[in-house]
């Protein structure tokens, strides 16, 4: 009985509530407390990023502030790491407690949108416009996922773009050209099947991995008109380029393209399966380089890179890439001296720092060059095939932002086990129609 | 003293420390989370107070909610279908005279002392596809067209937990009998088996009546338990692949912090308080019994 009184109690308090009229309280913007005094005091900036410590990145990033605190007396940066997802959450709640640190690594699009809509980032538009040789190093285009109501939020270090992965060596031993069109994939696929090798290397258990593909397939397949649609909410789900594209994630999926279970596999083994050559392609972003080419890796010398092939008579270009500006840092509004912080965001795109992100097999966000005899071939190779590109079409669960992006995920995955790619879409769109503001 | 306890300033003083702290840490964030249930709100922006919209969108519109609430019924079902007569069953076995009594006693009550944490992960190795022990074991026996992807196939998830979850608890369960059944007194069962009762008549007439209270707390116990899982699930599958097995609790969790929808995280986690209250309410008057004497 003490249950249920308890039980009416909260009712009582509830409807209590209600009736009162609770008027929503503003949340408390931070009005990014007071600029430092530039005499001899110590300011400490706080830098929230994520990855792990001994990240080849983080090390230069970890470089990059004891390089800014050596030559700046009076700033003093400190930096922590946070593995991956966990950063996502810890970065929302500190954002939520008002208690953000200065700086913090962030993504395009939909990760960034609700961090500025409710005020808590300082845009670094005037400081860009002040200082146009600093705008001018970065790739034209870069700032697109960053910019926000016409002003721009975050500076970003590197790109990012998903490539197809080859083992040379395995193609030559079966007489295989790349494949540049579905047709050819699917020729290559059997090929290889005979033979005992697994064409992709796919680890979907987290569903992002197989997204990538059906993504590209449908903007292979109708362009990026249907997503960017989406996008804008004036089209849906049901566009037939991505119902075409679930359809063949799941032709791909019954021609055992991808490993026995597939579903249930990590992504970090099915990148060893193509690195001892158990598999031919692996289809990742290029942030795999590094875990491709490092010292000793198996594939030195057999590893090449290709555009996605393009799917017979679709419209989109096979020079538009799959991607995302990437190692971005935003400033937040309660920064306490925005001005070094700013100076931070100069020295990381400095090409002293961002030649160490080259060199580390990164495509870079700016125009530095590389001393090609230092640089990562397979990089090379990769910016030599972008040099064409038409378009960087962002990831759909970073564009969408968490609620529907993993929606889209979970569809896919659950297409490629034989989920009915319309069903699969239907339900994605009531989703989208609740969920997606 | 007598006359101190009586005192009511007396009675308080030694209440208020602990009620304070429960009312703190219990029922002012039960309150809160009511109140959020009510606002759509994604911790960051401006609430919208809404109603019981969120309530209505859970129930009529969200596929996924429903989803979870079937599971978490099969959850409980299943437990309690499972778990209950073979608790029992255990207990009265191990309350007879066999050998190895308290090994035996050790052994099932073992998985209860292991964090949640390392079962999941322990079971998560047992149905890998690739190198887990039933895959390879049906290999073995030339059975691959049982061969499953367990965890990551949305047909064979539910059961698979299922399994994992009964094994996890039922060693609890069962010790929780065997207290009860130990508390019969001797003579009772003595008197029965002079007058020859079978061990089916012992456990049907003598055992199973005296130790109804029991059953009725710990269906209780086990059907509140089952309504708010969550651990073992976020560890084995985080409710995936595609929601095949989110649970309300663990599908709370995805919406708060996952997708920050923060004002339907709360109303769904206002929704499993009242299950909880009106299933456990329901239960305990399905089991009420009058004072036991033996």
């Amino acid at each position: 009985m003490k249950k249920i009184a308890l039980l009416l109690l909260c009712v009582c308090f509830f409807a209590a509530s209600v009736l009162t009229g609770c008027t929503p309280t503003p949340t408390a913007e931070g009005t990014g407390g007071t600029e430092a005094a530039t005499g001899k005091e110590l300011t400490t900036l706080k830098i929230e990023a994520w990855g792990i410590e001994t990240d080849p990145n983080s090390v230069i990033i970890k470089e990059a502030v004891q390089l800014y605190n050596q030559r700046n007396d009076n700033v003093e940066l400190t930096i922590e790491f946070t593995e991956q997802e966990q950063y996502k959450t810890k970065i929302a709640t500190l954002m939520a407690a008002n208690e953000a640190p200065d700086l913090f690594n962030t993504w395009a699009a939909g990760f960034l949108k609700p961090f500025v809509t409710s005020g808590k980032v300082y845009s670094i538009s005037e400081d860009l416009d002040k200082d146009p040789e600093w705008k001018n190093r970065f790739v034209p285009g870069i700032f697109a996922g960053f910019t926000y109501d016409g002003k721009i939020y975050a500076s970003p270090n590197t790109q990012t773009v998903v490539c197809l992965f080859y083992n040379k060596e395995i193609f030559d031993k079966y007489n295989l050209e790349v494949p540049e069109t579905y047709e050819e994939l699917k020729t290559v696929v059997k090929t290889l099947n005979d033979n005992g090798i697994i064409p992709f290397a796919l680890g979907n258990k987290a569903p992002w991995v197989g997204a990538m593909y059906s993504e590209l397939v449908a903007n292979r397949i109708g362009g990026s008109e249907p997503f960017d649609k989406v996008y804008n909410k004036t089209g849906t789900w049901l566009d037939p380029s991505f119902i075409k594209a679930g359809e063949i994630m799941y032709e791909l999926a019954q021609m055992n393209a991808f490993p026995e279970g597939f579903n249930a596999l990590d992504n970090d083994p099915s990148r060893e399966m193509f690195l001892e050559g158990k598999a031919a392609m692996h289809v990742m972003g290029s942030w795999a380089i590094q875990q491709l080419t490092y010292e000793g890796s198996p594939l030195i010398g057999k590893l090449d890179v290709a555009k996605f092939p393009a799917i017979e008579g679709g419209k989109g270009d096979i020079n538009n890439w799959l991607g995302q500006p990437d190692q971005s840092f935003a400033i937040s509004a309660r920064c306490k001296d925005k001005e070094a912080a700013v100076k931070f965001l100069k020295l990381m795109a400095d090409p002293e720092i961002q030649l160490k992100f080259a060199e580390a097999g990164n495509l870079i966000a700016t125009n530095a060059q590389l001393d090609p005899a230092k640089a990562n071939p397979i990089a090379t190779k990769v910016a030599e095939l972008q040099k064409d590109m038409n378009e960087l079409f962002i990831f759909y669960d970073v564009a969408l932002g968490a609620a529907v992006g993993n929606e889209y995920n979970n569809a896919i995955q659950a297409i490629t086990a034989g989920t009915d790619p319309v069903e699969a879409f239907t339900t994605l769109q009531e989703y989208t129609e609740q969920n997606y503001e | 003293m007598e006359s101190m306890l009586k005192n009511k300033k007396t009675i308080l003083s030694f209440i208020l420390p602990g009620l304070i702290i429960y009312i703190l840490i219990v029922i002012i964030p039960i309150l809160n989370t009511i109140y959020h249930s009510a606002f759509k709100w994604n911790i960051l922006g401006s609430k919208n107070f809404i109603g019981f919209d969120n309530f209505v969108n859970m129930f009529t519109r969200d596929k996924i909610f429903i989803k979870s609430m079937k599971n978490t019924f099969l959850l409980m079902i299943s437990s309690l279908v499972i778990q209950t007569p073979l608790a029992i069953l255990l207990a009265v076995a191990l309350s007879g005279n066999i050998k190895f009594k308290r090994y035996y006693k050790t052994v099932f009550f073992m998985p209860n002392i292991i964090a949640s944490v390392a079962i999941g992960l322990l079971w998560s190795f047992i149905y890998n596809p690739e190198f887990g022990i039933i895959n390879r074991l049906l290999e073995a026996v030339g059975l691959n067209s049982l061969k499953r992807l367990w965890l990551a196939d949305m047909k064979t998830v539910m059961p698979s937990i299922i399994v994992v979850i009964c094994w996890q608890f039922i060693g609890y369960h069962m010790i929780l009998y065997l207290a009860a059944i130990e508390n019969i007194p001797k003579d009772l069962r003595e008197a029965a088996l002079i007058d020859g009762v079978n061990s089916v008549k012992m456990l049907w007439y003598i055992t199973l009546p005296l130790i109804r209270h029991m059953i009725g707390i710990d269906v209780v116990l086990m059907a509140t338990g089952s309504l708010r899982f969550f651990d073992l699930i976020y560890v084995m599958t985080n409710g995936g692949p595609n929601h095949a097995s989110e649970v309300i609790a663990s599908y709370m969790y995805y919406k708060s912090f996952r997708d920050y929808q923060y004002g339907y995280g709360s109303a769904v986690s206002v929704v499993l308080l009242v299950l909880c209250l009106v299933i456990a309410y329901i239960l305990q008057r399905l089991f009420r019994s009058e004072k036991l004497e033996y």
